[in-house]
Parts: structure tokens; sequence; C-alpha cells
């Protein structure tokens, strides 16, 4: 024996090792091929190999200062995958009824009928918060399975509405490599939603991936499709401008029964639009309450005749034109004249008025009085610099360009309707820009409502004599002893212009009953921040006129704005001196430690 | 057959076994740490989705509209009259 083992040699040894190895691996193979096989194989069926969808979410749209305007939350849809194993448990089908607030009764008829469908999605079951997924899920029910959903919200409601839009969903039939598959997407329907509905679409990817029995992903294989999430929109606008601009636009349209109106805030120094409000309205977070009228985006998508908040434009260009001066005399007398054929009236005898005093008063006769003495071309070149009649592209669906003839094509009618603001169409929103325009002294910026896009400007103003006369004398005046007294704002130079305008109905013609109530303003003077937009269509009641109907309007969202933007006052009233020096509040409060008394 | 050639047989055979035992453990090892990625990116997505719920809270509880109501009706606030009102120049 001890001779046996003296003889065996060390690669004996090893050969025996890996001959026992061999065996051991060949025995385990035996055993998992025959012995187990069922076992096994059983775990093979239970693996699963399939695409599997990356869902992602609509990019967001944000306020100027990164407030959600519109945002997509994940939510959980309830799908009926089996309806013969769902219908089984007829106890546990009625308790998820009672969690969906269904009539199981109903339900049950309903999927009777469609007991072959393999996908089948509730009204109610769809958009789930996960408590109410989990309270489901622990009734352990057959056939049914939980699909990735996204909702869109709007937490600014109908503030926003005609703004932002809304979006849509649409199945639609995608044909890939010869297969046609349908797919839910989602699209905006309307408003910003829409035009930049490339840059917030989402893109869901898709993955091949292996599943095990649990419904686990053990293994992904194979990408198909990358998933694109939705890129994030910021735009200029301002949620608090924008909900002050549509509280008061609200609350005098009713106020005064008007059938519609807007409000367009415009930045004037670098063209950011900080708010459009538009009345009426609808909440998108509750489709119910949608309708046509209240979609429109009146201050982007409609066009209006400016009727007198132009005669600041006519002035500009008459003063450029260096045939009229402000101080050159017109008689207005009696206040009710034949030109050309046409009758032209004044709201009042304004007897002798000067340049200025024309538009100070606005004055009708003045106006198409002060339009003969210089060439149209001089005019019309200035409303075209100005922006009126061209689109001004700010992306937003069916924006407007408004309307202006050539001055070549004005008749002697039309070249005194252009005088009063009649015969050439602008949105409210041209309208505000070229109000900034008189605002910077001439310097054009377009308008911009997405916050990193370059926006256009001149290098060098035109006009700009004329403007700076119009902004600081003429409107100032307006504001102090015109038409646009209640324009007027505490503490802060005010220049702007009002206006009533006449419904032109389409074949019916002007209509005496139903005007359109304007004022366009700037503020402050000293350095003009805002220029601020009102219209109210069609106002019921005795005064119609922009200087009952719209300053007003314009006075108390320009006082909320320049607080809200904290831009310093610029031109202490008397009033305000007084309140200061008064002995009761000298004693009791120093100038540092006095707030401005706010409260909502 | 000479010592060396069994030894580098020998050799070659327990290569063979380790990696294939190897190639058997990093498969598991593959798959427990996709699990782990599973897991994590799920956490992430639903953390996100949480951050996005809670900034529309945000936005829904802050909305001026909302506050202005509460003001009005809770608290009897309004906006004082113009003639209250103090503004001053710094």
């Amino acid at each position: 024996m001890i001779n046996f083992i003296k003889k065996i040699r060390r690669i004996d040894i090893i050969t025996f090792c890996i001959m026992l190895v061999i065996s051991a691996i060949l025995l385990r193979c035996f055993n998992l091929q025959y012995t187990e096989y069922d076992r096994y194989s059983g775990f093979k069926e239970q693996i699963e190999i399939k695409k599997y969808p990356i869902k992602t979410s609509r990019g967001s749209i944000v306020d100027r200062n990164n407030n959600v305007l519109a945002e997509s939350i994940q939510k959980n849809s309830l799908v009926i995958s089996d309806t013969s194993s769902f219908l089984k448990d007829s106890e546990k089908v009625k308790i998820l009824c009672a969690i969906l607030d269904i009539n199981s009764s109903v339900l049950e008829k309903n999927l009777k009928d469609r007991s072959d469908t393999q996908y089948t999605k509730l009204k109610k079951g769809r958009y789930l918060s996960s408590e109410t997924r989990e309270k489901i899920l622990e009734l352990n029910i057959a056939g049914i399975y939980f699909e990735k959903e996204f909702q869109r919200y709007y937490p600014e409601g109908e503030v926003t509405a005609s703004l932002i839009g809304m979006t849509k969903e649409e199945l639609v039939k995608i044909e890939k490599n010869g297969v046609i598959d349908s797919k839910n997407i989602i699209f905006g329907q309307m408003g910003l939603e829409k035009s930049f509905n490339e840059m917030l679409k989402e893109e869901d990817g898709e993955k091949i991936v292996m599943i095990d029995k649990d419904g686990k992903i053990v293994n992904q294989l194979r990408m198909v499709t990358t998933p694109k999430e939705g890129k994030k929109l910021t735009l200029t606008i301002d949620k608090r401008l924008q909900y002050v601009a549509y509280r008061e636009l609200k609350k005098q349209a009713i106020k005064v029964n008007a059938k519609s109106g807007s409000v367009v805030i415009l930045d004037s120094t670098n063209g950011d639009i900080l708010a459009i409000a538009n009345y009426p309205s609808y909440d998108p977070n509750n489709r119910r309450t949608y309708t046509a009228e209240g979609e429109r985006n009146r201050a982007i998508i409609d066009s209006l005749e400016p009727a007198s908040t132009i005669k600041p434009f006519l002035l500009a260009a008459a003063l450029h034109s260096k045939k009229v001066k402000l101080e050159y005399k017109y008689n207005t007398e009696p206040g009710r004249r034949k030109i050309d054929g046409k009758e032209y009236a004044d709201t009042k005898n304004n007897g002798i008025l000067t340049a200025e005093g024309i538009v100070v008063k606005s004055s009708n006769i003045g106006s198409v009085m002060m339009l003969k003495k210089f060439d149209n071309k001089i005019y019309y070149d200035l409303l075209e610099y100005v922006g009126i009649g061209e689109i001004i592209g700010i992306n937003f669906p069916y924006e407007t360009e408004g309307k202006l003839d050539h001055y070549s094509d004005w008749r002697k009618l039309d070249q005194n309707s252009h005088a009063i603001g009649y015969a050439f169409k602008v949105s409210p929103l041209q309208l505000a820009k070229a109000y900034s325009v008189i605002a910077n002294e001439g310097f054009v910026i377009n308008p911009r409502i997405e916050k990193d896009k370059i926006t256009y400007k001149n290098k060098k103003p035109k006009y700009k004599n004329s403007f700076s006369k119009v902004k600081n004398i003429v409107l100032k005046k307006v504001i102090e002893d015109g038409t646009g007294k209640k324009a007027k704002i505490d503490g802060y130079s005010v220049g702007g212009k009002t206006g009533t305008g006449r419904l032109h109905i389409k074949k019916e013609g002007y209509d005496s009953k139903n005007h359109i109530s304007l004022f366009a303003g700037i503020t402050p003077l000293s350095l003009p921040k805002l220029v601020i937009v009102v219209v109210i269509d069609q106002p019921q009641t005795k005064t119609h006129g922009g200087s009952d109907i719209a300053a007003p309007v314009f006075n108390k969202i320009a006082t909320d704005s320049l607080r809200i933007l904290n831009v310093s006052p610029d031109n202490i009233s008397d009033y305000q001196k007084n309140v200061l020096n008064n002995v009761e509040y000298k004693n009791n409060y120093t100038l540092k430690t006095l707030e401005v008394p706010y409260v909502l | 057959m000479s010592n060396f050639k069994i030894y580098i047989i020998g050799v070659l055979i327990f290569g063979n076994l380790a990696l294939s035992l190897g190639i058997v453990w990093v498969e598991h090892l593959n798959r427990a740490q996709y699990r782990k990625l599973q897991e994590f990116s799920n956490q992430k997505y639903k953390l996100r989705n949480d951050w996005k719920k809670v900034r529309i809270e945000e936005g829904i509880y802050a909305s001026h509209t909302r506050i202005e109501n509460k003001a009005q009706n809770l608290l009897n606030m309004s906006l004082p009259k113009k003639r209250k009102l103090i503004t001053l120049n710094d």
C-alpha cells in the first residue's frame, strides 16, 4: 500500500482532481437537464422578453420668475387587460367600483358585451392618484394593470387660458417597418401649447427587456428608441401682472356688461410681454368650461380700428414733416363740420385748438385738417415704422398682421379716415408695440414672449424729436388736462391717449350704438417702463368712451404693476408731500422705517 | 507528453472552468445591478414627479386669486383707498 502511494506521481493527483471536477460538472448538467428539467423549464416560461415603453412628460411652461404655468404630472390609469378574469370575482369588482365611484352593475353589463377585448380603459379609472392605485392593488383583482399617463395642469386657470392654450390627446396610427400601430399622442391644441408644440412635445422611448415572474425588469437587452423629454418653455410673462391685468379687465367687463376685452402690458425697455389678458376666458383644467369665445386671444389675433389712440402718431408725423408745429392753431368750430362731403364731429365744440390741443382734446375735425397740411407718405411711413400692418412674429397661432393700405391707394375719404384712426386695423399688441416706440423716442423694439429669444432693436432711432415732443408734452397733457384724466396715477407720471371706436359690421357699415373703448398709456414718463393697452369691446353703458371705460382699468393695472415691479415713483404729488410733512406722521415714523401700507 | 504540456492543459481547463463560472457570476451581478438601477431610476422619477406636484401645489396655494379671496372673505381685508396710500421716493 505504502509502495502504491509512493508510486503515485503528482501529475496523477492533478489528473484525478480534474476528472473529479469534470465529473461533478457533468453530473450537475445531467441533473439540470433531466432530473430537474420540469422545474427549470417552468422558470424559463416565467421569464419574458418583450418591448417595454418608456414614457416621458411634455415640457413645462413657466413665467419669467420660474413660476409654473403648465406642467404634466404622472398619474396611473387603470387598464382591464383580461375582462373574463376581471369579472370572475364580482365582490372585488363591486369594491373597485365603489372606489372609482362607478355603478358596478352598469360596468359589469358593459364589459360582458365585450369580454374578448384585451384593453379597456375606464373614464373614471384614468389619472388616479398613487393612493387610489395602492387601494386597488390591495384588492388583488385579476386581469387589471396600471398604465402611466400624464395629466396636464394649469395652476393659473382662466387667468392665462387664452395665452397658454390647452393640449389634446388623439389616437394616431403610426406605420413602422410595415406594421401599423396606434398610439395616443398629446399635442398643443391652441395657444402657446400649439405654437411651441415642437419644443414642448415629448417622445416616448422603447426598450427590449427581460421580465421575471413578478413583472420586474431583470435585464435590458436593447434600447429600441431613446426617450426625449419635452423642453421647458420660459415666457416673458409675469404671473403677478397677468393676474392683475385679468382681474381688473374682468371686473370692468362685468361692470359695464361688455362683450369682450383685452389688456396688453409691455416692458418698453426690452420688449418683454409681461401680460396678455383676455375676457371672456375659461378654465383649462375643467374642459366643461371651454368656449370658443373664451379660447380667443383677442390681443393677438383680433384686429380693430385704433380710433383716437392713433392721433399721437399723426401729430408725430406732422411734426416730422416740419409743416406743423405744436403751437399752430386750427379752428374746429362749431364741433361738427363737413369735409370732402362727409361730416366729422367732435364730442363738443372745442373752438380754436393748437396742434397739441387736437390730440389732448381728441378732435376729429382738427386731425383731418392736420393731415391735409402734409404729405400722406410721411404719415404712412411713420405708421409702417412703428409696426402697423406688419406681423410681430411672437410665434402665436393665427397672429394677425392688421391692415394698412399703401398711401397711394388712399382716396380723399380714406385719407381723412386714416387721420382719425379708421380704415386701417391693428391688434392690441401691435398698438402696444407702436406706443413703446413713442416711449423709447424712436427706437423700435420687437415684443417677445419667449424669454431667451433675442429681440430686434434698431440701432438708430427715427423720428426722435417728434416722438420726444409727443411723449413728454402731448401725452402727458392728455392725462393732466385732456381726455385721460382717469388714468392718472398718484406718484407716477403718465402719458397716454384714449380712443372710442365705432364697431364696424361687415356689409352694414359702422354701428352707431356699439363702440370699442380703448386706452394706450406709458408710465412712468421720466424713464418709461410699462406700456399698457386696454380694449373693452361693446360696453353696454350710457358713456362708452375710452376715458370712462378703459382709462380707469389702465389706472388700476398700472398702479398695481408699478408697485409689484418696484418702480420708483417719479411724480410725488402735492397731496403726498403734505402728508409727509404732517406732524402726526413725522412723529410716528421716520422715512427709513415707513413702509407703503399695502394690504390686499 | 511532457510535463509542461500537461501543466498547460491543466491551466487551460481550470481557466475554462473559472471563465464559465465568472460569466455566470458577472451575468448575475449585472442583473442584480440592473434591478437596483431600475429601482433608483423609478425612485428618481417618483421624486421628480413629486417635485412637480409640489410646484403645482405651490402655484395653486400661492395664486393671487386664492390669496385675494381668502384675504377678503376670511380676514375682511381690502385694498386701501387711494387717499390712504402714501408713496415714498427713495
